[in-house]
């Protein structure tokens, strides 16, 4: 009695819900599995162990940028900005 | 009489048609001469005006060449952001691009004016060596020394957990956080820096009258964010020290004062 008087309003429920459910279950990923997620060695926390070999490996980068700073400016410096004075 | 009459008539005659028929001659030999005169004149001209493009050319080209060079400077950068590096690609692509349809036209050009006002326009809107190509090397420099000092903050803010741990198992860190304050203030200024010269340099353009002095400015400036690396790195290895230091007490501890009861770890 009561299945059959609200049969369509329940059905249309039933629709709404399913939909919802599609819905989220395709947007947020759920079925979608993660990869793990990998800690790279400049990532992970120092350990009194590592400590030294990552400020060796900055103190490198460091030295390489400073020496690439030098010869940007050397380019720099050859510029000879009179060569757009023309005289035609 | 008649017949004296009749021989002066023919003599007469004979002596103008004998004139006109020099003259005609003469005449010819005259024009023929005025026209290769002219021939030669516009031989000279064409000669002039393609030695003029011919000079011209070569200016773009020097141009194109050095922008080519920059362009693989750029590209070969492996420290430059992503955007900077593609932002940069096609401000000296575009130039390079707007110079060689400058080398089409002063190849059509067809008077000595012409060529005259494009190799002014070159000089004038394009500014390579003055303003183009400083800029972008100035760019390039402050995109490498930004990635740099990211590189850094990420080190200083690893070591900050690091130094916190050792100083509660009762070590002294106070030179380790001395060095690495130290550190993080001079990266908080080179920041600061690097993106005021960043700003300045992006805002120069071709016709600014102030390029020049802009340039000289940023360019102090980088030199003294220079000596701020060079400190950091000193501060660096003094930190490699200090912590090479604490680990072999760390390591000796045990021998030297066997009755401490060691503190438990989490």
């Amino acid at each position: 009695m009561f299945l059959s008087k609200y049969k369509l309003p329940l059905l249309v429920v039933f629709l709404v819900l399913l939909v919802a459910a599609s819905y989220l279950l395709l947007t947020q990923n759920v079925f979608k599995v993660q990869p793990p997620v990998s800690v790279s060695p400049s990532e992970a926390p120092l350990t009194s162990q590592t400590v030294d070999e990552q400020l060796g490996q900055t103190d490198v980068l460091l030295n390489g940028a400073l020496n690439q700073m030098d010869i940007d400016t050397s380019n720099l410096n050859q510029i000879d900005a009179s060569q757009d004075s023309i005289t035609f | 009489m008649k017949k004296t009459l009749l021989i002066l008539t023919i003599l007469v005659l004979t002596f103008a048609f004998t004139e006109t028929s020099l003259a005609k001659p003469q005449q010819g030999l005259g024009k023929l001469a005025a026209q290769n005169k002219a021939t030669a004149a516009a031989q000279r001209q064409e000669a002039a005006l393609a030695s003029l493009k011919q000079r011209a050319q070569k200016l773009v080209d020097q141009r194109i060449e050095r922008l080519n060079k920059l362009l693989t400077r750029i590209q070969n950068d492996k420290k430059l952001s992503d955007a900077d590096k593609a932002i940069l690609t096609t401000d000296v692509q575009n130039a390079i691009a707007s110079l060689s349809a400058l080398k089409t036209k002063i190849a059509n050009d067809t008077s000595a004016e012409e060529v005259r006002a494009d190799v002014k326009k070159l000089a004038q809107d394009y500014k390579i060596y003055a303003v183009f190509e400083p800029k972008i090397r100035l760019l390039v420099t402050i995109g490498n020394l930004q990635n740099l000092s990211e590189k850094v903050s990420t080190l200083a803010g690893r070591l900050q957990p690091l130094i916190d741990e050792e100083k509660s198992k009762g070590k002294d860190v106070s030179e380790l956080q001395s060095l690495l304050n130290d550190i993080n203030n001079r990266l908080t200024d080179i920041n600061t820096r690097l993106a005021a010269d960043k700003a300045k340099v992006l805002a120069v353009s071709i016709s600014s009258p102030d390029a020049k002095t802009v340039f000289v400015e940023v360019r102090k400036d980088l030199a003294g964010i220079r000596a701020q690396f060079a400190q950091i790195r000193h501060d660096i290895a003094r930190m490699r020290n200090a912590f090479r230091i604490s680990l072999k007490n760390a390591t000796a501890a045990p021998r030297v004062s066997p009755t401490i009861t060691p503190t438990p770890t989490p």
